[in-house]
C-alpha cells in the first residue's frame, strides 16, 4: 500500500522517496508514505492559498454546515478508520472505538457550532468623534504538523477548527503515522465536504516539516510535538515574524494527599497512566504521594500496574488490553533507555522489562523512591513508566510538581475542598484535574505554560487562537 | 381532527370541549380543526415542565446541542410540509414559507445547538485575595412562551430554542389562529430527542390560556411576542408575581432616504420592507422619510413597483403576496387607510381590498399624512406605506425616532457619515443601511422603548434564559478572618 498526499482535492503520491511504515505490534512494515519534496510543499500552499480566498468569505454557517457533515463522516466510517488507525499504532481497536471516536467526532461538532460564535467587543465611540469596531478574522494559511501518539485524533484538534475559523490548512502528519489522516483527508475530498484546497495533507518527515513551516506562503504554524520540534518551528516562524501556536510535551505531577482514597486514586491513576502506552502528554506519569498515604498508594499501584494488560498476547482486538505497544523503535528504545539509566535510590516497584522481542512492546512499569533532579523525573519519558516521591507539606508538594520545565497537565486528589482550590490556584499547569485525571471536554481549553508550549487547543479559546483581531475606526464628525 | 396539545412528551386533545377551526385566510376554508386547552390541561403542562427541568437543566450542554442538531435534521426532511402548512394556515405565500420561514427556522436551530455549548462567564480568580470566584450561569425554570400568528413556526422557534438550549423547559402557547406548524414542531423536538416534558405545547386564546400559563406560580418566567397592548398585560401579571418577562412587541420602522441614497436600491428596499408577510411583519418598512429632492421620484417608483405585485393563491409559487391574517385585520388595515385619507393624505397606489376570495388587501401608498397622525404613529400591520418628506438630517433623525416604538429602522446613503449617523442616532434594536428586512441567526433581534425588553437569537438571548450565580469559596482556611474584624473584636487565638 502507498499512502497519498491530498493536494488541492486531489489523492496521489507525493514525489519523494518511500518512508516505511511499520505496524509497532509486529515490528513489520505494512507500507510506504512518499516524503514530499519542496515541490510538493509548494503545490500543497500554493492550493491552500488560492482556496482561502473563497474560504475567508464563506458565512459561518456555512461552514459549520461543512464541518456538520466531516463529524457525520467521521462517525459512519468509524470501523476503517480505528482499524487503519490500529494498523499504524497498535493501539486496540475496542479500546480505540470506545475512546477514541465518539470524543473526536464531539470535538468536531463543537467547532462547527463554535464557528458561529465569534467574540468581540461593543462598537461605540470610545473617543469622542470616533467609531470603533472590532472585526474578528482568518489568519490564512496554516501550516500543522501533528505526532504519532494520536494520529487521527491530533489531526482533528489542529485542522477542524482552523477552518472552522476561515483558514485554509496544510497539514504534515508524523512521518509514522500517516495514514489515518491521509484516509481521511481523502474522504473528505470524495465526499466534496469542503472546496479542494482548504485542507491539504502532505506525507514526509522532519525535514518536510521544516520546509513547510519556514515557507513564504503561510501565515502562521502549528505544532503538536515535542519539546525540541516546537523550538524549532518557533525558530523558523520567528524569522518572519509568523504566528506560531504550540503544543509540546507534559510531565503532569499527580499530587496524593493524605487524605485521598489511595485504591481508588491507584485504579484510576493506573489508567492514566498507562493509556496509549503512557504517549500521552497529559498522562498521569509523575505521583507526588504524601507521607502518610504514600506506602499504601504504592502497593495499590504496583497491583494495578501488574494487572494491566497489553496488546502483546491478544493483538489489537483483544478486549481486556489497554495498553499498545510503543509507536516506533526509536520510542521504545528512548523508554527503555530511561529504565536502564534509572539512579540507584530508585527502585522498580512493578515492569521495568518487556514481554518480547516481537513489537515495541514495554511491560507497565512503577518506579519509585525517586528524587526531583533525577532525569527520570525531569524529563518526558513518553511511555509507560509512572514514577513517585514523597512528599510531607502542602508547599513541597507545589515546588516538586512546579519543578519541571513543563506546565501541560496536573491533578490533585484530596477530599479537602479549600485544599484543592489553592493548589488549583499554586500549580503553573494549564489543566488542572482535582480527584481525576485525563478527561477533556470539547468546551474547555487543553495547552501548556512554559516549555508545553503556547496557545489552546479545543474550546472557543483554540478557535480563537485561528483568528485575528482587527480594529475599525472611523472618523464621524466633520 | 388533530390533538391540539403536547404535553409531556405526547399529543393530547384539549380539555376545554371547544373546538378551533383553523383558516385558510386565503379561501376561508378549514385547514384543520383542534380542540383547545383548558385550565386542567395548563396545569398539566406546566408540572410536566417543572418535572422535566429538574434533569434537563443539569444535563452537560453537549445533549441539549445534539438534540437540537437532530431536531434541524428533522425539520429539513420534513422543510416542504412545514412550508405548506404554514401557507395554509397564514396566507402566506409559498415562496416566503420555502424560502424564508422554514429555512430560517432551521438555521436558528443550527444556530442555537453550537450556541447552547458556549455559556459565557467571567474567568475564575481571585478577586479579593482570599476567595476563589466563579461564576455559574443556570436556566431560570419553567418559561411560559406566547407566540403571534405572523410567522408561527419561526415565532415558536425563537422562544423555544435559547430557552431549551440554556437547560430550560417550555410550555408555549402559539396563536389560536395558527397553530398547526408548531403541534408538528413539538412532535419533531420529542422524536429528536428532546425528554418528555422539555416542550409542551397549548393552544387557546390569549385571555383563556395565555393567561393561565403567564399567571402561574411554577411558570417562573414568560416570554411573549405580539402586539404591545397585551405585552402590556403580561408585563402586569407578571410583574404582580416578580417574573422576567422577554418582550417582543409592535414596531413602526422608519425609512430614511437621504438625498444621496441610491434611488432604484431604495425604492426595490421599501417595497420588499413593506410588503413582506403582506406587511405583517413588526420590522417591516412601514413609515418612509425621503428627502424632499427624491420624493416625487420614490413615490412614482414605489407605486409603480407595488402596484405591479401579484396577489393571488399562496399556494401557487406564482404570487408574490397574499391575504392578510383574518378578516378582521383587514377590516382594520381598511379603516385605518380611510381614515388617514379622510384626515387629508393621498392614494399614491392601492388603498382597496380586490375582488378575491380570501382577505386580500392591494400595497397601499400613502402620501401628505401629517407627523403624529394616526396612520404614521400606530401599527397598521398590514401592507401599507405612508412617505414623509423632509428637509435636513437633523430632521430626519428626529422624524425617525419621533415614535414609541423602537424595534427596527434603515437608513438609505452612501455617505459613510451619514451611514454611521444613523446608526448611532436611531433609536432601534436594528439598524439596517442600504436594506431592510433581512437578519440573521448570530445578531440580536428586538427592541428599545415601547417595542419591548430582551433579545431573540444571537447569545443575547441567553441573557435573558439563564440567572448568574457567584460562587465564592473561601481559601484561607483562617477561622478568624480579617474582614470579621469590621463586626466584632474577639481577641483572636495568636494575640
Amino acid at each position: 500500500m502507498q499512502v497519498n498526499s491530498v493536494i488541492n482535492g486531489q489523492a496521489s503520491p507525493a514525489s519523494g522517496p518511500d518512508l516505511e511504515l511499520i505496524d509497532p505490534s509486529s515490528g513489520t512494515v505494512f507500507a510506504g508514505a512518499p516524503v514530499a519534496t519542496g515541490a510538493d510543499v509548494d503545490r500543497a500552499v500554493a492550493a491552500a492559498r488560492e482556496a482561502f480566498g473563497a474560504w475567508r468569505n464563506t458565512t459561518p454557517g456555512e461552514r459549520q454546515a461543512a464541518i456538520l457533515k466531516i463529524a457525520n463522516l467521521i462517525e459512519d466510517n468509524a470501523d476503517e478508520l480505528v482499524r487503519l488507525e490500529s494498523q499504524n499504532t497498535g493501539k486496540p481497536i475496542p479500546v480505540t472505538h470506545a475512546e477514541e471516536i465518539p470524543p473526536m467526532v464531539d470535538q468536531v461538532r463543537f467547532f462547527a457550532g463554535a464557528a458561529r460564535i465569534l467574540e468581540g467587543r461593543s462598537a461605540g465611540e470610545y473617543m469622542s468623534g470616533f467609531t470603533s469596531m472590532i472585526r474578528r478574522e482568518p489568519v490564512g494559511v496554516i501550516a500543522q504538523v501533528t505526532p504519532w501518539n494520536y494520529p487521527l485524533m491530533m489531526a482533528i484538534w489542529k485542522f477542524i477548527p482552523a477552518i472552522a475559523a476561515g483558514n485554509a490548512v496544510v497539514l504534515k502528519p508524523s512521518d509514522t503515522t500517516p495514514v489515518s489522516t491521509v484516509r481521511l483527508a481523502e474522504m473528505i475530498s470524495e465526499a466534496e465536504l469542503l472546496p479542494p484546497g482548504v485542507l491539504n495533507v502532505i506525507t514526509g518527515d522532519r525535514d518536510t516539516g521544516r520546509t513547510l513551516v519556514s515557507h513564504d506562503g503561510i501565515d502562521m504554524a502549528a505544532i503538536t510535538g515535542s519539546v525540541r520540534a516546537g523550538m524549532q518551528v518557533a525558530e523558523e516562524a520567528a524569522k518572519s515574524v509568523k504566528r506560531v501556536h504550540l503544543e509540546l510535551g507534559g510531565k503532569a505531577p499527580v499530587v496524593v494527599f493524605d487524605d485521598a482514597d489511595a485504591a481508588k486514586a491507584a485504579e484510576w491513576l493506573a489508567v492514566a497512566g498507562y493509556f496509549n502506552a503512557g504517549q500521552d502528554c497529559t498522562a498521569a506519569t509523575r505521583i507526588l504521594a504524601q507521607d502518610g498515604i504514600h506506602d499504601e498508594f504504592v502497593a495499590a499501584l504496583a497491583e494495578q500496574a501488574v494487572s494491566t494488560k497489553t496488546t502483546f498476547d491478544g493483538g489489537a482486538e483483544d478486549e481486556d488490553a489497554l495498553v499498545p505497544p510503543l509507536n516506533n523503535q526509536a520510542q521504545m528504545e528512548k523508554v527503555m533507555g530511561f529504565i536502564e539509566r534509572l539512579p540507584e535510590h530508585a527502585t522498580i516497584a512493578a515492569g521495568g522489562t518487556r514481554p518480547g522481542d516481537r513489537g515495541f512492546y514495554i511491560d507497565p512499569t512503577v518506579v519509585v523512591d525517586m528524587n526531583q533532579k533525577d532525569e527520570a523525573i525531569q524529563n518526558e519519558i513518553f511511555g509507560p513508566v509512572i514514577t513517585v516521591q514523597r512528599f510531607s507539606t502542602d508547599e513541597e508538594a507545589v515546588a516538586m510538581a512546579n519543578g519541571v520545565m513543563y506546565g501541560l497537565a496536573s491533578s490533585v486528589w484530596t477530599e479537602n475542598h479549600g485544599r484543592a482550590l489553592r493548589m488549583a490556584k499554586a500549580l503553573d499547569f494549564g489543566t488542572v484535574w482535582i480527584n481525576t485525571h485525563i478527561p477533556l471536554v470539547a468546551e474547555m481549553p487543553h495547552g501548556g505554560f512554559k516549555q508545553s508550549g503556547y496557545g489552546k487547543d479545543l474550546s472557543l479559546y483554540g478557535l480563537e487562537d485561528y483568528t485575528r483581531i482587527k480594529h475599525v475606526m472611523s472618523a464621524i464628525e466633520d | 381532527m388533530l390533538p391540539g396539545q403536547w404535553i409531556d412528551g405526547r399529543p393530547a386533545e384539549g380539555g376545554s370541549g371547544h373546538v378551533l377551526e383553523v383558516a385558510n385566510p386565503a379561501d376561508g376554508t378549514t385547514v384543520e380543526s383542534v380542540t383547545l386547552a383548558n385550565g386542567a390541561d395548563v396545569a398539566d403542562a406546566v408540572a410536566a415542565a417543572r418535572a422535566a427541568f429538574r434533569q434537563w437543566s443539569q444535563v452537560p450542554p453537549v445533549v441539549r446541542s445534539d438534540a437540537l442538531l437532530a431536531l434541524a435534521e428533522r425539520m429539513k426532511d420534513r422543510a416542504d410540509e412545514y412550508a405548506r402548512v404554514e401557507t395554509a394556515q397564514t396566507g402566506k405565500p409559498i415562496r416566503l414559507s420555502t424560502g424564508f420561514d422554514v429555512p430560517g427556522s432551521v438555521d436558528n436551530t443550527l444556530f442555537f445547538a453550537g450556541a447552547a455549548r458556549h455559556l459565557q462567564g467571567t474567568a475564575a480568580a481571585e478577586w479579593d485575595g482570599d476567595h476563589t470566584s466563579t461564576v455559574r450561569r443556570e436556566p431560570i425554570g419553567v418559561v411560559g412562551s406566547i407566540a403571534p400568528w405572523n410567522y408561527p413556526l419561526q415565532m415558536a422557534m425563537w422562544k423555544m430554542l435559547p430557552a431549551v438550549a440554556a437547560g430550560n423547559t417550555v410550555v408555549l402557547k402559539p396563536s389560536e389562529l395558527t397553530p398547526l406548524t408548531t403541534l408538528m414542531l413539538a412532535e419533531d423536538a420529542s422524536a429528536a430527542g428532546l425528554p418528555d416534558g422539555v416542550f409542551n405545547v397549548l393552544t387557546g386564546t390569549g385571555p383563556d390560556v395565555g393567561e393561565a400559563i403567564v399567571a402561574h406560580p411554577d411558570v417562573r418566567m414568560v416570554s411573549f411576542t405580539g402586539s404591545t397592548r397585551v405585552g402590556h398585560r403580561v408585563a402586569e401579571i407578571a410583574a404582580g408575581q416578580l417574573k422576567r418577562a422577554h418582550l417582543e412587541l409592535g414596531g413602526k420602522a422608519p425609512f430614511v432616504v437621504f438625498p444621496d441614497a441610491d434611488l432604484a436600491a431604495a425604492v426595490q428596499g421599501a417595497v420588499a420592507g413593506a410588503l413582506i408577510n403582506t406587511g405583517q411583519d413588526c420590522t417591516a418598512a412601514t413609515r418612509a422619510y425621503v428627502h424632499h429632492s427624491l420624493f416625487d421620484e420614490f413615490v412614482s417608483g414605489v407605486a409603480r413597483v407595488m402596484d405591479g405585485v401579484r396577489l393571488g393563491d399562496p399556494a401557487d409559487p406564482a404570487t408574490d403576496l397574499g391575504p392578510l391574517i383574518s378578516p378582521s385585520q383587514r377590516e382594520k388595515v381598511t379603516a385605518m387607510v380611510e381614515r388617514a385619507v379622510a384626515g387629508g393624505a393621498t392614494l399614491a397606489c392601492g388603498g382597496f381590498a380586490p375582488d378575491l376570495p380570501g382577505c386580500f388587501y392591494r400595497p397601499t401608498l400613502l402620501t401628505g399624512a401629517r407627523q403624529d397622525s394616526e396612520i404614521v404613529q400606530e401599527e397598521v400591520f398590514g401592507p401599507v406605506l405612508v412617505v414623509l418628506p423632509f428637509e435636513s438630517d437633523d430632521e430626519a433623525i428626529r422624524l425617525a425616532n419621533d415614535t414609541r416604538y423602537g424595534l427596527a429602522a434603515s437608513a438609505w446613503t452612501s455617505d459613510v457619515r451619514r451611514a454611521h449617523r444613523a446608526s448611532r442616532e436611531i433609536e432601534a434594536g436594528c439598524v439596517w443601511i442600504n436594506d431592510h428586512i433581512p437578519i440573521v441567526s448570530e445578531m440580536p433581534h428586538g427592541g428599545y422603548k415601547q417595542s419591548g425588553m430582551g433579545k431573540d437569537m444571537s447569545q443575547y438571548s441567553f441573557d435573558e434564559y439563564t440567572q448568574v450565580k457567584h460562587v465564592s469559596v473561601d481559601i484561607t482556611g483562617v477561622a478568624n478572618k480579617e474582614w470579621h474584624r469590621t463586626i466584632y473584636s474577639n481577641p483572636r487565638p495568636d494575640q
